[in-house]
């Protein structure tokens, strides 16, 4: 086990570098700078104030170079400042992150709350109305963006029975009831797709496992339906479902960033769509390099748990 | 007379199937005494599976039809039951063995959880009589160190060792059948032998009356008492083994038997496969289905399909169904089938017809 660890942190290394590289590529190449962006159509047209911006920044200076300065400095644990505010970009990210945690987590958890129910009642009566009523309701899901079903809700809950705060953001621990009901709306936007590939993943897992002979054995010892489907079918069809939740955890974070803009929630989403927007160098780097390694604990994560539940990988 | 612990009577069960009905047992009848063991024998696909699965109302509930007949234990219908019923009779009746150990253990539960769960369901207790009724169903079947494996998962036990499992998993609850569907398919030769003895040594002992499957003549001859040859969902044959391998009656049964490796029979000498393939049950013609691959037919044969009747020379109980052994018009009854392969003209035909078939059945 200890072994594998290693083995699997020094590829998580691996990608965290080419992340960095990559992410340096991408933003050199994009069109326009942080000084342009800085100064406005208007005062970029200002030549001489133009480049004493770019000296300012560091800008001039030849892409390995930056690249070379950055490492060097990210490796000690400073991530630099902002381009565009200033202030220190390691707390302002994580300043942003609890947001978007707390955002990402509500999903997740409505999105297996909801999809796991579903997709095992669709399984169990295969091809009869639970089961297209499943499929309807995972496909209507899928195909829904999140920032509109996220506009329809304020719509509804918001302006039209004003049940709930159309948008906002309260911290959980200063208001855990507010924050809930802030953030509820925002959760559900951001839940939706997901869901919906949820759902049809553990039906077909279920429906799969169902077909497995060792199900067939276990009916054969006289054992009720709801022991087979709980205690056979369910642990092996909920295997494949683990990892698919881990895998899905970046595309979450992806979504975030519409759905933040949507509720005006100043989550990390926000801040990466604000750093584009402002060619925000530093930031939009630091801000990669957290996603790749975000991505990589939660896949970490994701193995270690389905070793738990996987008696095979266990002891393999 | 007292009826037969298992008897299935003329049973067919069909399958819907999006490319229409699909029959895969038609007209099937054998009974099992107590402590008696049976062998259905076939090739793939003739529906032996199908008939047990149909025993302990196993097939998938939206897709088979039991179209006639019936199945009764000491002569209580089980078509009839409903699935509660059933559940009764399931593990604790009636218990089933499979062909493949390596996939009808449930790789996430401990062989101690799955073999327990049927003693609990059916003959309660609490965790320590059930642990020490384990420990010793696991000693019964030859797992060393059985209080060790208790805790151990199915993917740490070799093939041999699962379908041990599997056999105190189906003797876990003292049923008075178990249905055996090709045990030792999956195994090595060596451990076929193994767990063949170890399944008879058990069942003497316990007095639980066995139907074996198999679609191999050689573990039949070793263990069953009588023998029901199974062709194209119907049973073609029936006598008491010793009575079947002395006078089989059927060219059916022939081609099984040619079919046997031997220890006798020089190295050289091919095996003798049964030319052309199973038919498809469900464009039978009214005729003998073995006709299209049998080198003794005559005009007869494509007439109409011939009973179940007496063979003329077999011991009691000895039944075929060919009009070559018909007391008045059978043309078989003094054919030597170890010499006489039958009409070369006819075994012609069916290769030609066999080559045209391009691979497997469409
Ligand atoms: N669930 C099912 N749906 C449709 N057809 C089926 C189903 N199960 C079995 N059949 C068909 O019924 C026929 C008999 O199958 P069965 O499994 O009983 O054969 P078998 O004699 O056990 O063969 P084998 O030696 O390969 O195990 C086959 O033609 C098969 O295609
Ligand atoms: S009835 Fe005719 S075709 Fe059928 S097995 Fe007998 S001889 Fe062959
Ligand atoms: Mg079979």
């Amino acid at each position: 086990m200890l072994g594998y660890l290693m083995r699997r942190l020094a590829s998580a290394a691996v990608v965290v570098v080419l992340v960095s590289v990559i992410a340096f590529i991408i933003v050199s190449v994009l069109p326009g700078d942080t000084a342009a962006a800085l100064l406005g159509e208007e005062g970029a047209r200002n030549a001489e104030r133009y480049e004493a911006l770019r000296q300012e920044l560091g800008l001039d200076q030849p892409i390995l170079v930056r690249y070379g300065n950055w490492v060097a400095q990210v490796v000690t644990g400073d991530l630099g400042r902002s381009l565009r505010t200033g202030e220190a970009i390691g707390p302002a990210i994580l300043a942003r992150a609890v947001p978007t945690v707390q955002l990402a987590i509500m999903a997740l958890l409505i999105s297996v709350t909801i999809a796991i129910p579903i997709g095992v009642v669709s399984a169990v009566y295969y091809r009869r109305l639970p089961d297209h009523l499943g499929t309807l309701f995972a496909l209507t899901a899928i195909a829904t963006p999140g920032f509109w079903f996220g506009i329809m809700l304020i719509i509804l809950f918001s302006v039209t029975l004003r049940w709930l705060p159309p948008s906002g953001y309260l911290p959980f621990f200063q208001d855990p009831l507010g924050s809930l009901q802030l953030m509820l709306m925002p959760s559900l936007a951001l839940a939706t797709g997901f869901t919906g590939v949820l759902i049809r993943q553990v039906r077909s897992s279920v429906l799969e496992v169902l077909n497995e002979d060792y199900i067939t054995t276990a009916r054969s010892k006289g054992l009720s339906p709801t022991t087979v489907l709980f205690r056979h079918a369910l642990r092996n069809a909920l295997l494949p479902v683990v990892t698919l939740v881990g895998l899905q955890l970046g595309a979450l974070f992806g979504g975030a960033a519409t759905v933040e803009t949507v509720f005006s929630i100043p989550g990390l989403g926000r801040l990466a769509v604000d750093s584009i927007f402002f060619r925000d160098f530093t930031m939009i780097q630091a801000l990669m390099l957290v996603l790749a390694l975000t991505v990589l604990t939660a896949s970490l994560l994701t193995d270690l748990i389905y070793s738990r539940i996987d008696p095979r990988i266990r002891r393999g | 007379m007292s009826p037969p612990l298992l008897e299935v009577r003329d049973l067919e069960v069909a399958f819907e199937t999006h490319r229409g009905r699909v029959k895969a047992v038609d007209g099937l009848s054998f009974r099992l005494e107590k402590g008696e063991i049976i062998a259905l024998v076939g090739e793939s696909g003739c529906g032996k599976s199908v008939a047990v699965r149909s025993v302990m109302k196993l097939l998938p509930e939206r897709t088979a039809r039991y179209e006639a007949g019936s199945i009764t234990l000491d002569g209580k219908d089980l078509l009839g039951l409903d699935d509660k019923a059933m559940q009764k009779i399931r593990g604790r009746e009636i218990a089933l063995i499979f062909q493949d150990p390596m996939s009808s253990l449930n790789p996430v539960l401990t062989i101690g959880q799955q073999i327990g769960e049927a003693i609990k369901r059916h003959q309660g207790g609490n965790r320590r009589q059930i642990a020490e009724r384990t420990i010793e169903l696991l000693r019964r079947v030859g797992i060393p160190a059985p209080e060790t494996r208790l805790n151990a998962y199915p993917h740490e036990f070799s093939g041999g060792m699962r379908q041990r499992v599997m056999i105190a998993m189906a003797l876990s609850c003292n049923p008075r059948v178990i249905l055996a569907d090709e045990i030792t398919t999956a195994l090595d030769v060596t451990i076929q032998a193994q767990i063949m003895d170890l399944l008879k040594s058990l069942v003497s002992s316990t007095g639980t009356a066995v139907v074996m499957i198999t679609h191999d003549m050689g573990i039949v001859a070793g263990a069953a008492e009588r023998v029901y040859v199974m062709y194209a969902g119907t049973v073609v044959e029936t006598a008491a083994t010793a009575d079947l391998f002395a006078r089989p009656a059927m060219p059916y049964t022939w081609g099984l038997l040619r079919s046997i490796p031997s220890l006798e029979r020089p190295v050289d000498e091919p095996l003798v496969p049964i030319e052309g393939l199973p038919p498809n049950i469900a464009q039978l013609d009214g005729g003998c289905r073995f006709r299209p691959r049998c080198a003794y037919r005559r005009a007869i044969c494509g007439q109409s399909e011939p009973p179940l009747a007496p063979a003329p020379d077999g011991a009691e109980g000895h039944l075929t169904r060919c009009w070559g052994f018909d007391p008045e018009i059978g043309w078989l009854r003094d054919t030597d089938w170890k010499k006489d392969l039958g009409d070369p003209a006819t075994m012609a035909e069916i290769s030609a017809a066999a080559a045209k078939v391009p691979c497997g059945r469409s």
